[in-house]
Order: structure tokens, then C-alpha cells, then sequence
């Protein structure tokens, strides 16, 4: 496969996950991912340990579904966006049907009343499935560089 | 669901249990499923996919030791949590998940999973980020900076039932105690 289509290919989907999370479009974002996807949120320190445990830990698309109807429906917080910056993508393409890539992140949180904070950083690790178009990610990773995270998380990175 | 909270007589330690059949709760999630009057569903229920680990049908206990240890068991999630006061505005709560060498790939695969129930994502246990700072901002507004504790009574006492601050009564007896009040 064309090594620039498949940067394209990926540039965009990771583009358009962030766009989608940041713009409160939150329903599309279980469809970022195959169904037997995973997407996990965790720690440096976690994962260089090689522990499994993710803040959020996602199996299924289904799960992911579950996590936007429980912050649409069920949980109680102050409202709150995030503002994604997405850093240059290494693209590895592993074989003819799966890339691998990572890329550095921020994730601003401004609150409703206009207040901002630096609220995550960290790694996206990502394999990624090119049989569709657009290409879907199997496996999100979300590596933050904190243990910290402040008061709650409940938009997904 | 039974359960209720015990509480030492120093008020500074105690533990909070609820027991729950989790093959009953499955039979009840499935009857549910057969109705179409609610549209609040999983999509994917193994997050809370649960079993009977100790053989004792306790769901939860919530052990605390004062001043700042408590010792979790939400189903089959098991952690130690540590809340370390980082001065006047700000606390971290620290939670320590476990994981055991004898866990089979299910159980494990179960605590990662249940483990999206608690912590700072979790379905049950995020909103305990925000309570805190909630209760504080409102107290700035009262006389003296003060707080009125009084759901589930007085005292602080063990109580059959676990909607009750009496185990917050019972952390500032033991405070009170220790600082000669």
C-alpha cells in the first residue's frame, strides 16, 4: 500500500476523532472504532510496568457506546470541552491491513464559567485498521503522562 | 438490599457493606430487557459482569481506617485508596487497584473491566471528585465556615442501613478527640 495514502489515511482519522470529542459530536465517537475495538486510558507510570489496568478500559464498541449514554444521561458534573492539540503522527504500517501509529497530545479543559487548565498530556498509541474507509481504529491506547487527573474524567481522550 | 455501616466507638474507623445475589440482579436485568419501557440499557453489561468471590454475597465494602485509608471492594474490584490532603483547597485520592497471581484470565479480565465502575472515570465513583469541592464551595457561604452533618442522625453510630453521614460524624469525634476538644 502507498505509504502517503496510508499517512493521509491516518492523519485524518485521528484528525477527525479529536474534531468529533471536541465538538461535542460525542455519538459519532464509538464509530471511530472497529467493533472488537479497545480503548484504554492509562497512566506512563501504569504502562511502562506493563499493567493492564486503565482508568477507562474499554472491550467492545459497545462499551464505548455505554460511556457516552452514562455522560449524556447519568453522570453529574459541571460542564465542561476539551480543546485536543495533536502533535506530528509517526506512521509505522505493520502489513497490509493494520498501521501503527502514535502521536504526543494535550487536552485543554475550559469550564463553563470560561476557566482553562492544562488538563491532560500524554501518547496516543494506535493500531489501526485500513480495510475501511474511512480507516477505524482496533486499538486506541491513551498513555497520560500524569497519575493526576483533576476532580473527573468523563469526555473520553 | 441489606447492609448497613459499623462504626468503632472512637468513630474513626468503620466499614460500610451492601450484599447483593448477582444471579438475582441478572435475572432482574434480563426481565427488564424484555420490557421496552426503558431505553437506559448497556450496550455491553460484562462491566458489571460479577461473581460471588469470597462465597459471603457481600457486593461492597468500603473499609475505612483513620486518618486516610480505606480499603475498597466493589464487587470484584479491590483497591486501596489513599486520600493524601494536599493543604486547605486541594486533596488527591489515590487508588491502588489489585490484581492477584492466582486470578485466572476471567477474573482478571473481570477487575479491569469492573474497574470502570470506580476512580476518577468511574460510573459510580466520579462524581466523588466533584462532591468535595462542592460541599466546600457552599461552606464559605454559612456562618463560621460551618456545615451541618446530620443525614441519618446524630450520632455515630453503626446503623443498619448506609444512607447516613454518620461515619463523616464519627471521622471528626475521632479528629476532635485527638486535638483535645
Amino acid at each position: 500500500m502507498d505509504d502517503l495514502a496510508v499517512r493521509l489515511g491516518v492523519n485524518e482519522l485521528i484528525a477527525a476523532y479529536v474534531d468529533c470529542i471536541d465538538e461535542d459530536r460525542l455519538e459519532e465517537w464509538p464509530d471511530f472504532f472497529v467493533e472488537q475495538c479497545r480503548y484504554v486510558i492509562t497512566s506512563r507510570a501504569s504502562h511502562e510496568a506493563g499493567l493492564p489496568h486503565g482508568v477507562v478500559y474499554a472491550a467492545s464498541r459497545g462499551m464505548l457506546v455505554d460511556r457516552v449514554t452514562a455522560l449524556r444521561r447519568a453522570n453529574i458534573f459541571e460542564p465542561h470541552r476539551y480543546r485536543h492539540i495533536v502533535g506530528p503522527i509517526r506512521v509505522e504500517q505493520v502489513d497490509a491491513t493494520v498501521a501503527r501509529a502514535h502521536s504526543n497530545f494535550i487536552a485543554v479543559r475550559v469550564m463553563h464559567d470560561g476557566e482553562m487548565s492544562l488538563f491532560a498530556a500524554g501518547r496516543y498509541l494506535d493500531r489501526i485498521d485500513m480495510t475501511s474507509n474511512p480507516y477505524r481504529f482496533i486499538e486506541r491506547l491513551v498513555v497520560l503522562d500524569s497519575q493526576k487527573i483533576d476532580t473527573l474524567l468523563v469526555i473520553p481522550l | 438490599m441489606p447492609g448497613g455501616i459499623h462504626i468503632d466507638d472512637s468513630g474513626g474507623n468503620h466499614f460500610s457493606q451492601a450484599k447483593l445475589d448477582y444471579a438475582a440482579e441478572d435475572a432482574d436485568y434480563k426481565r427488564e430487557g424484555l420490557r421496552s419501557d426503558t431505553d437506559l440499557r448497556l450496550e455491553d453489561p460484562s462491566v458489571i459482569e460479577s461473581v460471588d468471590e469470597y462465597g459471603d454475597s457481600v457486593s461492597v465494602q468500603i473499609l475505612t481506617v483513620f486518618p486516610s485509608m480505606i480499603l475498597q471492594q466493589i464487587r470484584n474490584t479491590i483497591a486501596v485508596r489513599v486520600v493524601r490532603p494536599r493543604g486547605i483547597e486541594k486533596t488527591e485520592l489515590d487508588w491502588i487497584h489489585l490484581g492477584f497471581e492466582d486470578d485466572d484470565d476471567a477474573m482478571t479480565e473481570r477487575r479491569l473491566r469492573q474497574g470502570n465502575l470506580v476512580g476518577a472515570a468511574g460510573y459510580i465513583s466520579m462524581e466523588d471528585g466533584c462532591v468535595g469541592g462542592f460541599v466546600q464551595r457552599a461552606l464559605r457561604f454559612n456562618d463560621d465556615d460551618s456545615g451541618v452533618v446530620m443525614m441519618g442522625g446524630y450520632d455515630a453510630a453503626s446503623q443498619p442501613f448506609r444512607s447516613s453521614e454518620a461515619a463523616i460524624r464519627g471521622f471528626w469525634k475521632k479528629y476532635r478527640a485527638l486535638i483535645g476538644n
